[in-house]
């Protein structure tokens, strides 16, 4: 227990909560489920490492808590609760971002429909590609990239089918005109094509790429783009679309990374997610733009034609 | 960048002159107590990043001794101490060529900790640092605890024990806006409102250098934590065009009226621009003896609140009372 200085007494973790069970495991600590002692509410511990490399908090961890402290308001983030700090058992000092508990993410969530023919309902899939284009318009609104978008860092409610953006490490608040990033970043199934050719200059066009992969993958419970490397990647995705060349894609040869690629012409997208209907078929096309000053923002995207049918009252 | 209207800096870390006064008495205050309670003030961070204050003095004789060696600073006394810190933080980032947004961000995050805490409580020079660090992890320009520590001649471990207590003093509210690029922003603006010719744009170009250094010296004062960066950056635009002469700045301002909805009169804003005007010109004209001791003594550092501090201090200081009148008058201080 520890007084601040303006004579409030500070709970510690360990004092606050009761540990269940370990949940998951991220770059810098374990994540738990625990019991807030005062209220008996479940919460998500995430577990974050101090002094590891005599460098103090991870610029992640910061990033992510100062983004959340900003976009927590929002139903579609997840929400911080606290910040806390604790000792582990060899005595090191560990912080706790306290969070509101998720009973599962949307990889484990396609995980769950693995039996054949067993697909996730077509208006399940439209709700849930509402809440994410929401939250990421919500992010984007408020100058926020968030750089790693992947069905691992949606979380959901399965009961509600409340999805919320969670795991903000990599976010970061981006200026105009946007500056130069790190293009190391993103897992890679999710990677928009600018960054894989190495832009070091991009925006808010990387997040709707990857929530365009997202939107296929939930249709046919598999990776769009399964590449393994940065340059398989870039052919997967060049199979399907085609090879860029300047007339699609003004200024793509004068990319950092860009070489001779073999040449593809585009396929339709039906052939590589059967069964989304035509309107969803031409919102992902315009999320999968090449050009990513062409790419449909997400604000945009909520409002296109394919979310008309859905009863957005309670999204 | 991210949006100012939406932000916790906006919401959260914008003041009434009033409000300032109120929290740095509050921290003054409990720092006298602790002084007369316990003989110290200087708080205890350890290793884990947990504070303590220092132990209650024992004996009532224990306790006179120590009265009659130590007497708390003013308020008046801790804003020169802060103000000579601040001079410090923005030599130590030009040294090490930190970029201009480091700076300004770790300005922000010292005024707001010495908010929340008196300067007898925490040592400037180890909280400046700490700012230095988190500002350049935040602002993805990561630079070594250590290696900034041997920049300077400092044990980086004081950085490292003093950066959670830090972070929890600014609530976690990390991301800060500064006027520097809302000058850019501004001047941007300029050019296409006045559809500016080469001999403009190289024109403008001067007018941003010397608004730049308008707004180092705002940076030196309460007015980040008083005025939304928008409008301190038109102050500084505004005292720039006045030595160069380079546009119409009444009618720049008209033009953003006419574009803008805006709910407040330009004459409000007129008057917020005076507000930060005479702020600046009050807090740079009550210099500090203690500060000007400070800056000539031969030491890099001195070493945060020493007993021979209150010994070098007098007069009115740092505009306190000027604080005061401002409330009086009223001044709009509009909030975005």
């Amino acid at each position: 227990m520890e007084k601040t200085g303006a004579g409030v007494v500070v709970l510690s973790a360990k004092e606050a909560f009761e540990k269940l069970e370990k949940v998951g495991e991220g770059t810098y600590g374990k994540v738990y489920r625990a019991r807030e002692k005062a209220t008996g509410k479940i919460v998500a511990l995430k577990k974050t490492r101090l002094h590891e490399d005599q460098d103090g908090v991870p610029p992640t961890t910061l990033r992510e808590v100062s983004i959340l402290r900003m976009l927590s308001r929002d139903p579609h983030v997840v929400s911080l609760m606290d910040v806390k700090q604790g000792q582990n058992k060899e005595g090191k000092t560990v912080l706790y971002l306290v969070f509101e508990y998720m009973d599962t993410d949307l990889k484990k969530f396609i995980r769950s429909f693995d039996q054949p023919g067993q697909n996730i309902p077509p208006e399940t899939i439209k709700s849930l590609m509402y809440q994410l284009c929401k939250g990421i318009a919500f992010c984007h609104g408020h100058g926020i990239l968030h750089r790693d978008l992947k069905p691992h860092n949606l979380l959901m409610d399965r009961k509600t089918m409340m999805l919320k953006i969670a795991d903000l490490g990599l976010a970061r608040a981006f200026t105009v005109p946007i500056k130069k990033y790190t293009h190391e970043i993103l897992t890679l199934w999710y990677r928009a094509p600018e960054v894989l050719l190495g832009a070091t200059h991009y925006s808010m066009a990387v997040d709707i790429w990857s929530v365009g992969c997202i939107f296929a993958e939930l249709v046919t419970r598999r990776a769009l783009f399964p590449g393994d490397s940065e340059l398989q990647q870039l052919l997967h995705i060049f199979r399907l679309l085609g090879t860029p060349n300047e007339e699609v894609w003004p200024g793509v040869s004068k990319l950092k990374d860009w070489h001779e690629y073999p040449q593809w012409n585009s396929q339709s997208l039906s052939t590589a997610v059967p069964g989304l209907e035509e309107l969803g078929l031409d919102l992902l096309s315009q999320m999968l733009e090449y050009e990513p000053s062409k790419r449909i923002s997400a604000k945009k995207a909520m409002e296109h034609a394919y979310f008309d049918d859905l009863d957005k009252r309670n999204l | 960048m991210a949006d100012f209207q939406t932000s916790t800096h906006r919401a959260k870390w914008i003041f009434s002159p009033q409000q300032l006064v109120e929290k740095y008495r509050a921290a003054n205050q409990r720092a006298k107590q602790i002084l007369e309670k316990c003989g110290a003030t200087l708080m205890e961070v350890d290793v884990d990043g947990s504070l303590s204050y220092p132990e209650p003095q024992m004996t009532a004789k224990d306790s006179a001794e120590k009265h009659s060696r130590t007497k708390p600073l003013t308020i008046e006394e801790e804003q020169c101490i802060k103000v000579f810190y601040e001079n410090k933080l923005q030599e130590v980032c030009n040294n090490f060529r930190f970029p201009h947004k480091i700076q300004a961000t770790a300005l922000i995050y010292f005024k707001r900790f010495y908010l929340q805490w008196s300067v007898m409580e925490h040592q400037p020079k180890h909280i400046m640092l700490t700012c230095i660090y988190a500002a350049c992890k935040i602002e993805e320009n990561h630079v070594s605890a250590e290696e900034l520590g041997k920049g300077i001649s400092q044990d980086h471990q004081m950085i490292l024990n003093n950066e959670m207590i830090v972070y929890q003093s600014l609530e976690f509210d990390l991301i800060v806006y500064a006027p520097y690029r809302s000058v850019e922003g501004f001047i941007n603006d300029m050019e296409e409102f006045f559809n500016a010719g080469d001999n403009q744009l190289e024109m403008l170009k001067t007018l941003q250098e010397t608004a730049r250094f308008e707004v180092d010296k705002m940076m030196l004062t309460d007015a980040p934590l008083l005025f939304p960066p928008g409008q301190l950056a038109l102050a500084a635009l505004r005292n720039s065009n006045a030595f160069h002469r380079v546009i119409d700045f009444d009618s720049y301002l008209r033009g953003i009226f006419s574009r803008e909805n805006s709910m407040h009169t330009m004459s409000e804003l007129s008057e917020s621009l005076d507000a930060i005007d005479s702020w600046v010109i009050v807090s740079h004209s009550n210099v500090c003896p203690l500060t000007e001791q400070m800056c000539n003594s031969k030491s890099t550092f001195c070493i945060g609140w020493e007993p021979w501090v209150t010994s070098v201090l007098h007069g009115p200081l740092c505009g306190l009372d000027f604080v005061c009148r401002l409330e009086n008058t009223k001044v709009l201080l509009r909030r975005n």
